[in-house]
């Protein structure tokens, strides 16, 4: 037994202490790093939970798809001549309305976020924001564009373009960097009304200053593939006022 | 070197023993990890000011790391949910005033 005051006691004790402090400490860092671990295996599941969803949603819209398909068999397959002029009435209502995929001349005006270059700017800066992509799609719609689709979201009537957190939302669907607005029109008069406008202006400065990616592409047919969400409408009602 | 030899101990056994804080503790540990930081630094102070005292030093580490990590516990009962603040910033002020006589002492500066 050792004595308490004796010089062993005095030479283990504080020794003793020091070995529980680096015990401690050892240990708290590994709950502490155990800890993130919790929160990011939490994260991948709330993103699977994302995924599943995104996924059967896909799986519904092909359905809808099919569908529709299958109405406008059995809509073909009955062919009296008002039928026929009624369905290239439609035709036509279907191509202004977004619910057609179409193709045709046009520019891509493509976007994307700054690299992550240095951290003085602001998260907001070297990102695409809603409101940019909302001027570009007007710029484009004032430069004579028939069709538009971000990312392949066909814009229609009731299109939103929004921010949803640190994503864009087109079409309540997430989209990301890098953002590709594809527009049908005359190339060249929509191209320079274009260029011409302020937000490509600005982009062209927010290109040099912030890193954000900026191009304009003239491919020789632009697909604008159709809306595919749904367009039921429950309260607004045709007036009949002509 | 008894001291060393120990520190390397509590640093294996951490390591190797891999134990897991129960989710009520983890609050506190942090707390009594500081309390602790804060003795052993104040008792580093003390070794170069010649009034070490091993008695002080064992029982000032215990008390402190004890009390730290009661003092939070007892204020999340309280509903004082910011305690761990309080014991943040006395041991955080304590230990850079300990690590500041230690570098007058050190560096005569």
């Amino acid at each position: 037994m050792i004595k308490r005051n004796s010089p062993t006691a005095r030479a283990i004790a504080p020794a003793l202490v020091v070995g529980l402090l680096a015990f401690l400490l050892t240990v708290d860092l590994s709950a502490q790093n155990s800890a993130s671990k919790l929160n990011a295996t939490r994260r991948s599941e709330l993103a699977a939970i994302v995924a599943e969803r995104q996924k059967s949603t896909a799986a519904l819209e092909s359905r809808l798809a099919q569908l529709r398909a299958q109405v406008a068999a059995i809509a073909a397959s009955a062919g009296s001549a008002t039928l026929r002029n009624l369905q290239e009435a439609m035709a036509g209502i279907e191509a202004a309305s977004g619910s057609t995929a179409v193709s045709g001349p046009g520019i891509v005006v493509r976007l994307a976020d700054a690299g992550p270059t240095d951290q003085s700017t602001k998260q907001s800066d070297s990102r695409i924001q809603d409101v940019d992509l909302q001027q570009v799609v007007n710029a484009l719609w004032d430069a004579g564009a028939e069709a538009i689709a971000i990312n392949g979201q066909r814009l229609v009537s009731t299109s939103a373009i929004r921010n949803a957190g640190s994503a864009v939302l087109v079409n309540f669907r997430v989209l990301t960097s890098p953002y590709l607005v594809e527009a049908i029109g005359d190339q060249s008069a929509m191209r320079a009304s274009f260029e011409a406008s302020t937000i490509a202006h600005r982009f062209k400065t927010w290109e040099q200053v912030y890193g954000l990616g900026f191009s304009i592409e003239q491919p020789s047919t632009v697909q604008v593939s159709a809306y595919t969400g749904s367009v039921r409408f429950r309260y607004a009602q045709i007036q009949n006022a002509r | 070197m008894l001291v060393v030899l120990s520190l390397l101990v509590g640093i294996g056994l951490g390591v190797g023993l891999h134990p897991v804080v129960p989710p009520s503790w983890a609050p506190y540990l942090p707390m009594a990890v500081m309390a602790a930081l804060d003795s052993v630094f104040g008792g580093l102070r003390a070794r170069f000011e010649g009034t070490f005292n091993d008695r002080v030093f064992v029982i000032s580490f215990l008390s402190n790391a004890i009390l730290a990590a009661l003092l939070v516990w007892a204020g999340t009962r309280l509903g004082v949910q910011e305690m761990e603040i309080a014991v943040v910033v006395v041991f955080g002020v304590r230990i850079f005033q300990n690590l500041a006589a230690i570098r007058r002492i050190l560096f005569h500066a």
